[in-house]
């Protein structure tokens, strides 16, 4: 850190690159300097020039001095001359007139010889005369002068008087500058001393030889010395001028010249800032370290890039030995060879070296040095930068890991890899490898000038030749497989996958590829193919077997059809016998009887009913048995059934003091889905049961449900009595075929033995159990569970009971007795019977009775009839016109023959297996007329009613969709279609309509669609129908005009069909059948052949 | 009427039909309400729908004369030509009462 402070203040110091003119710091001070030298130079100069004038001032003084002394000399001589002559006559002039003060001289004035007036000129006088001469010819001003003048025109002035003064108090001389008439003199005064000449006239002053009489001033002008002077003067001033202009441009230019210096060296100094910050960058950020080490190796500069390549901050650095930073076990190398390199004072080139980082990890730099010398081409040291190159190092190590482990691999791979010329020279073989493959080495294919084609098998040669020329012509690339004798020789199988590659002229220059020795592989094949071989054998074998088991199987099912057909003869072989003997003795016993005779009757009707059921029984038992039994399913009403059962027994217990109950659960829904008839069979085995072994008591008969799925439920019936009971060893036995509680009751009660086996096993069909619980002596309760499907069918049918008084029914059957007992249980019941021998007379009787207003209603048909049977009688009467309202059909067939498909198309309703027991046929037969009854005029038939089919309706749900706005329509035609048996939805508009239906396709099978309706009429209704897709569905048109446009424009609409309002029923019925019924007999047929593809299935 | 042949006719019960009158006899007399308002008012729009449904209605049930006289109406309210619309109402009023009365006795 402090290393980076100091770095920083050095840094504030200097500029940084790139400052481009000086900092004006020095200029003030140099202008100063600048200034201060001018100052002193004009200094200087007006110095030397204020010296000069003065000097030359007193020169001139001097020499004005010494012209006033020459003067003062000159006029002293003259004074001395005059004197020396005593005076001087001249003629006397009014300039020069006699001088009064010489007035006591009586020779003052003298006359000439000539006339002339003289006067005595004294020297004063004279002197007088020339000092005005003087005075007017060169401004010379004289003076004698004392301070005791005879003249008062001789007293001194100011200044003379202290001149005068001053020579009386000694002085010499005075002289001085004094300012007369505003010009500036020279005046010299100097003491007049008495001579003797001068007393001749000037003793009466009483001076002496040597005295001091005055002085004479003489006065210089000083202009003409101050001319010169001037002159000079300005001479001087120039010359200083000059002078000092040399100085001041002397000083300038050495001003400038010392700024230009100073700028230059500033620039140098900003240029050595500038490369220096420059360089500092580059060492500071660069990623190198950057470094100087004096001739021992020490350093002398680190840029703090070494922190970060070792950990140590350049101030830790400097001063150590570059190699202390070495690894300390590559140190004493590295030393060595670093210092060889500085004793010969070479560059260091990019030597590269291992270090330890501060925190101990290794770190590698790579070192580049370069000597450098100082000015005198000494030996100063190195400069350079190192990089570290740790990362690339350990890629390096790296790689080579890499590399070593691919090698590794690569050798490990049982491949040789070769390269050759054409001529099957191989070269760059791994010697271990070319050795294990061919058992001859890399030298040996040398030395014995081997080439590899000479190892390969001659068989194999023309196809490997042929592969290589192929490759030759295409991409180059081959893949050959052959066989190889190797130096013991073995042979191998070779696999040779090689390139050729192509010069850039396209020519083959070399092969490369890859040998391997894949004879192991070649031996697993050919192992492979053997055991194929083998396994086809196998197969061929097994194929044999499994036919001969089919055909066993065939034989054993048709053993099996043999065995059911058998039974199934059997079973109406037996009952066409026992239907008489059970019908006459029905007849029988409706004829009067005597008592015995009563019970004669009632003893054969017993053992009758008794066979029948134990044919029933063993009929059932070996159905079973031959696993052929299969269950319906079909919707029906478990009460209902229950109900039934308890009716049957009813009659059995009429004797009896046994009360019967049935209870039914609440929960039991009022349709399951199931074998009703199987059903029925349980209960009514279990409730017979108790009859028979019930003497007194009650019976109830309970149906609950016990258990619920979403898709089912259990229903739980129980049968209790308070009979005599089971012994509890037996509970189980019962259950088994042809056991019974206890040998003799079959003697007193009867039964087979066989009803309750099959009881469980019809339970154990339906997923349920038969079980049993009892006490001997007080009762027992027999428990039965079944699962029965759920039934989607809720409301349940509506059953009008139909009455059958005054029916009229046609019975056509071949067997006479059997035409007979039916008649009497027709006729019994309150109907009206025609019978029929012969199919022929049918259709007659049936037009008769119409055309006498009588119609039949019902037709029971036998099927095995001689000329015309069941199937055609039907088929005709089927025939029959329209006119002639319709007969529900019965066939009543004691044949095995249970082709429902057939019954359908032949037109029956329902059909009944002989014998049948007298309540059930009169159910069939009032269930077949109502059905007539509500589909009197139409032709729309129900499915074929079978037995099973008796308690319940399995008539198609046909839905139909009535669109009409009309309320009062509406109603009507619902309840139209109520009475028809039909269920109808209502809309009220087009646009409901369409909703209606595109909600749920399936729940319509046909619509009535009114014409004129608000929202959404008919006909765009039926075109939205159409549009969406909704093609199938019949549309039927009620339409008020029944003109022929408008029935068009329906149809082009997409309708197909029209009713003529208003609508009457049998127009709707008969559309409801044409559209319906053909689709719905196409329906019933593809489920009859479902259900006959299924079994044989025998009902009873 | 006679209810027990027009239901025989129609195919259901007499109680059923007399319960569909019942309800004609709801809704036509508010046609009718309404048909005789737009015949006042000049709404021919919707007298004709008044009579049209009271047509329609009618003729399902075979009530012939009834249908007959509000197709009359249907018709001249969609002409637009009224003239004797008035009687006609009448007529078709009387009818209802008739039928009201043979429903209800």
């Amino acid at each position: 850190m402090e290393n980076h402070n100091r770095c920083e203040k050095r840094r504030e110091n200097l500029p940084r690159g790139d400052v481009t003119l000086p900092s004006p710091d020095h200029w003030p001070q140099l202008r100063l300097y600048m200034l201060a030298l001018s100052l002193l130079w004009t200094l200087c100069i007006c110095g030397s020039m204020g010296l000069t004038m003065y000097m030359h001032r007193q020169e001139i003084l001097t020499m004005a001095h010494i012209t006033a002394e020459a003067n003062y000399e000159k006029d002293i001589l003259y004074r001395q001359w005059n004197a020396s002559h005593g005076g001087v006559y001249v003629p006397a002039t009014p300039e020069s007139p006699p001088n009064p003060w010489l007035a006591h001289l009586p020779e003052r004035d003298v006359t000439t010889t000539s006339g002339k007036k003289l006067t005595m000129i004294n020297p004063a006088y004279m002197m007088r005369q020339v000092y005005a001469r003087a005075n007017q010819e060169y401004q010379i001003r004289g003076n004698i002068t004392s301070l005791k003048p005879m003249d008062p025109l001789r007293i001194p002035d100011a200044w003379e008087t202290r001149a005068l003064q001053a020579l009386e108090k000694g002085a010499k001389e005075v002289s001085a500058v004094e300012v007369l008439d505003q010009k500036p003199y020279l005046r010299l005064l100097r003491p007049f001393y008495v001579e003797q000449a001068c007393l001749n006239c000037h003793a009466q002053q009483g001076y002496k030889v040597g005295d001091i009489k005055g002085g004479i001033s003489i006065a210089v002008p000083l202009e003409p010395f101050w001319a010169t002077s001037r002159q000079e003067g300005v001479a001087l001033i120039f010359g200083h001028g000059f002078v000092w202009l040399l100085g001041i441009m002397g000083i300038t230019l050495g001003g400038r010249q010392i700024q230009q210096k100073v700028r230059a060296q500033q620039a140098s100094e900003q240029a050595l800032a500038e490369s220096e910050a420059r360089f500092r960058d580059i060492a500071e950020n660069t990623q190198e370290f950057i470094w100087e080490v004096d001739p021992e190796g020490r350093y002398t500069y680190a840029n703090p890039v070494v922190e970060k390549i070792l950990g140590y901050p350049p101030e830790e650095v400097l001063g150590r030995y570059f190699y202390d930073f070495f690894h300390p076990e590559d140190r004493e190398a590295l030393k060595s060879a670093a210092l060889e390199v500085f004793a010969r004072q070479e560059a260091l080139r990019e030597f590269s070296n291992r270090n330890l980082h501060r925190d101990g990890r290794e770190v590698w730099r790579l070192t580049s040095g370069f000597p450098i010398f100082d000015e005198t081409g000494r030996f100063k040291g190195y400069r350079g930068a190192d990089v570290d190159i740790t990362a690339s190092k350990e890629t390096e190590e790296a790689l080579r890991k890499s590399e070593a482990k691919h090698r590794l691999l690569v050798n490990q791979i049982p491949a040789v890899v070769y390269e050759g010329g054409l001529d099957w020279s191989l070269d760059l073989f791994d010697d271990n490898k070319i050795g294990a493959l061919t058992g001859y080495s890399q030298a040996e294919f040398t030395s014995r000038h081997l080439r590899w084609n000479d190892l390969i098998v001659p068989a194999d040669l023309p196809q490997v030749r042929a592969v290589f020329l192929q490759a030759l012509k295409g991409d180059g690339a081959f893949l050959r497989e052959y066989r190889i004798r190797k130096k013991n020789g073995e042979i191998a199988w070779i696999q040779d996958r090689g390139q050729i590659i192509f010069d850039s002229g396209k020519w083959a220059e070399k092969v490369q590829g890859v040998l391997f020795d894949i004879t192991a592989s070649k031996v697993a094949e050919e192992k492979i193919l053997q055991g194929r071989q083998e396994l086809v054998q196998a197969n061929e074998q097994l194929e044999a077997a499994i036919e001969r088991a089919s055909l066993l199987a065939t034989q054993a099912a048709a053993a099996n059809l043999a065995k059911s057909e058998f039974l199934a003869r059997m079973s109406h072989e037996i009952r066409t016998p026992m239907n008489s003997i059970i019908g006459f003795t029905e007849l029988l016993g409706d004829t009067p009887l005597s008592e015995e005779q009563v019970g004669f009757v009632k003893s054969v009707k017993q053992s009758a009913e008794a066979l029948l059921s134990l044919i029933n029984d063993i009929l059932d038992f070996s159905k079973i048995e031959a696993g052929q039994l299969t269950l319906e399913e079909v919707d029906f009403d478990p009460e209902l059934v229950a109900y039934e059962v308890c009716d049957m027994i009813f009659a059995r217990l009429r004797d009896k003091p046994v009360e019967l109950l049935c209870r039914i659960g609440d929960q039991v829904p009022a349709f399951v889905r199931g074998d009703p008839g199987r059903f029925r069979q349980v209960l009514l085995n279990l409730i017979g049961n108790a009859a028979k072994f019930t003497a007194q008591g009650e019976i109830e008969l309970s149906l609950q449900v016990a258990a619920e799925e979403a898709s089912r439920v259990q229903l739980h019936v129980s049968v209790r009595d308070t009979g005599i009971g089971i012994p509890a060893d037996r509970l189980e036995q019962i259950f088994e075929a042809f056991q019974q509680a206890d040998g003799s009751t079959t003697r007193q009660y009867g039964g087979t033995g066989l009803g309750l086996s099959i009881c469980r096993q019809l339970a154990q069909l339906m997923e349920g159990q038969v079980c049993a619980e009892s006490a001997e002596g007080r009762g027992s309760t027999f428990h039965f569970t079944a699962w029965l499907g759920k039934s989607a069918q809720t409301t349940p049918e509506k059953r009008a009971t139909v009455s059958l008084a005054g029916k009229k029914v046609l019975v056509v059957d071949d067997n006479e007795a059997h035409l007979e007992i039916l008649s009497h249980v027709l006729t019994a019941a309150g109907m009206r019977v025609v019978g029929l021998t012969r199919g022929e007379e049918a259709v007659a009787a049936v037009e008769e009775a119409w055309e006498a207003g009588d119609p039949f209603h019902l037709g029971v048909l036998d099927i095995r009839m001689p000329g015309l049977d069941g199937y055609a009688v039907a088929k005709r009467l089927r025939g029959l016109p329209p006119a002639i309202p319709r007969l529900s059909l019965l066939a009543y067939s004691s044949s095995t023959d249970q082709n429902r498909v057939r019954f359908r198309e032949a037109g029956f309703d329902g059909f009944l297996l002989k014998p049948v027991k007298r309540p059930e046929l009169l159910q069939m037969v009032a269930r077949l007329l109502q059905g007539e009854a509500v589909a009197a005029e139409t032709t729309a038939p129900g499915p074929l009613l079978t037995q099973q089919t008796v308690q319940e309706e399995i008539k198609h749900r046909v839905r139909i969709l009535l669109v009409e706005d009309n309320p009062v329509n509406q109603k009507l035609a619902l309840l139209m279609l109520e009475k028809g048996g039909y269920q109808a939805d209502l809309a009220q508009n087009g646009q409901e309509a369409v909703d209606k239906y595109a909600a749920d396709p399936q729940a319509y099978d046909l619509i009535f669609m009114d014409m004129q309706m608000p929202v959404m009429d008919g006909l765009t209704a039926t075109r939205t129908l159409r549009e969406r897709g909704f093609v199938e569905v019949p549309i039927i048109a009620m339409t008020a005009n029944a003109m022929r446009e408008d029935r068009d424009k329906c149809l082009r609409a997409g309708m197909d069909d029209y009713i003529a309002k208003p609508v009457k029923r049998e127009v709707v019925f008969d559309m409801i059948q044409k559209w319906l019924v053909n689709r719905e007999e196409n329906r019933w047929m593809l489920r009859m052949r479902q259900e006959t593809s299924e079994s044989d299935e025998m009902s009873f | 009427m006679d209810v027990e042949n027009a239901a025989r006719n129609l195919g259901i019960g007499r109680d059923e039909l007399l319960e569909v009158l019942e309800l004609f006899l709801e809704i036509s007399w508010e046609d009718f309400l309404a048909l005789k308002e737009a015949l006042e008012t000049g709404d021919q729009p919707r007298a004709a729908a008044a009579a049209h449904s009271l047509k329609g209605a009618a003729l399902n049930l075979g009530l012939q004369e009834l249908a007959d006289l509000a197709r009359t109406l249907e018709l001249a309210a969609k002409d637009g030509v009224l003239l004797g619309a008035e009687g006609q109402l009448e007529a078709l009023r009387e009818k209802l009462c008739d039928l009201a009365q043979a429903v209800h006795p």
